[in-house]
């Protein structure tokens, strides 16, 4: 039988973690229940490690790169930690955290957690009104753009091989050529 | 059990302390919520008062019965382990004890009993197997949905070695105390 599982507000998950009760990394909080990030790998820190780079020397303090540092409020129930964030810095988050109004672009490197990436994440991503996702596809060496959110996906997607470079759609200068994030360019 | 993600996602699972924290902070709500697996499981409402009816029924034969022998708890809540937190609807516990007003022991309980509506198959299945695995020597089920005790003992791995079915017309009795006697025509009244 099914267990009726106790969910949990985003209230209630950070003063949880205020009161440090939870491991201050590797959980975020989904449809209310505390999930487990899966363990990253090398392939992924390596992805992430170059994603991060090429992010940062490229920003012209036009956005912040928050890698693995965003806890974002998505829905009363939903606060996940994308492995990146791109926030506009359109102000100062020195002393309020940015919110989803904030961001430009979520970025999630999957290996085995493809599915969750592309399934529940990417269905509570669209519905708060992220305006562009990536996932970054390390089984496949590939990756996963989507833009114009709807209430239950995005209304554009496409699939991007290695050999190609994408930006996001507010930056549009800003390049990523995939292979390098793959280990493909040596 | 997660009806919407995906299963390779693993759920956090909280300590008994951390659970006790959440408990002392006010997160949690002060009845109705379990640990079992480390995962917070809402106990299930009873829609009619046959539920809390039979308790009291229940509560009152074993009282009478007790003769300084047991405490008979009904709301406790029971460490099983380290991940899991039970709240039994009673709990037989040997007397004399040390102080009983702090924690008690799953190695002092004689028996745990649970009134069965709509948790039947949770109460059969997993609530069993914790506490054939926490060592709990006597399990009953009062089943009001078919008007049945169900009886486990000798507790092994996660399951009993020996259980009966016994319905109206039968009375059963906690293996510790065999002159205790539950009459299950009075308690499916």
């Amino acid at each position: 039988m099914a267990l009726d599982l106790h969910g949990l507000s985003v209230e209630r998950y950070e003063q949880m973690a205020e009161a440090g009760l939870l491991p201050e990394r590797g959980i975020e909080l989904i449809d209310g229940l505390v999930v487990e990030m899966s363990p990253k790998g090398v392939r992924h820190a390596y992805a992430a490690d170059m994603l991060n780079k090429m992010l940062v020397l490229q920003s012209h303090d036009r956005y912040t790169v928050c890698a693995d540092t965003l806890s974002l409020r998505l829905g009363p129930r939903d606060e996940p930690e994308p492995d990146f964030a791109l926030v506009r810095a359109t102000r100062s988050y020195a002393r309020q955290r940015a919110t989803v109004a904030d961001v430009a672009l979520i970025i999630e490197v999957a290996d085995s957690s493809l599915r969750f990436d592309l399934g529940t994440k990417l269905r509570k991503f669209a519905g708060a009104g992220i305006p562009e996702y990536w996932v970054i596809n390390l089984k496949a060496n590939r990756a996963h753009l989507f833009c114009d959110p709807l209430a239950g996906g995005y209304r554009k997607q496409r699939i991007a091989v290695a050999t190609e470079t994408i930006s996001p759609r507010e930056y549009p200068n800003v390049a990523i050529p995939l292979a390098r994030l793959f280990g493909e360019d040596a | 059990m997660l009806e919407g993600l995906e299963p390779e996602v693993q759920l956090y699972r909280y300590t008994v302390e951390q659970f006790l924290g959440m408990a002392e902070a006010g997160i949690l709500p002060e009845r109705g919520v379990e640990l079992i697996e480390g995962l917070l499981v809402e106990m299930s409402p009873e829609v009619n008062n046959r539920h809390g009816e039979t308790r009291r029924i229940l509560a009152e034969m074993l009282l009478d019965q007790r003769h300084g022998r047991y405490a008979a708890y009904p709301s406790l809540s029971l460490r099983l382990g380290p991940r899991d937190m039970v709240d039994p609807d009673f709990v037989l516990v040997r007397l004399p004890q040390g102080d009983l007003s702090g924690e008690v022991s799953a190695a002092d309980v004689a028996l745990i009993i649970e009134v069965a509506g709509s948790s039947l198959d949770y109460d059969l299945r997993e609530k069993r197997e914790r506490y054939a695995a926490a060592r709990i020597p006597e399990y009953w089920v009062i089943d009001l949905q078919s008007d049945l005790a169900h009886v486990f003992w000798d507790p092994r791995g996660d399951g009993y070695d020996a259980c009966r079915v016994a319905a109206i017309g039968e009375t059963i009795a906690p293996r510790e105390f065999p002159d205790v006697s539950v009459d299950l025509a009075q308690v499916f009244a």
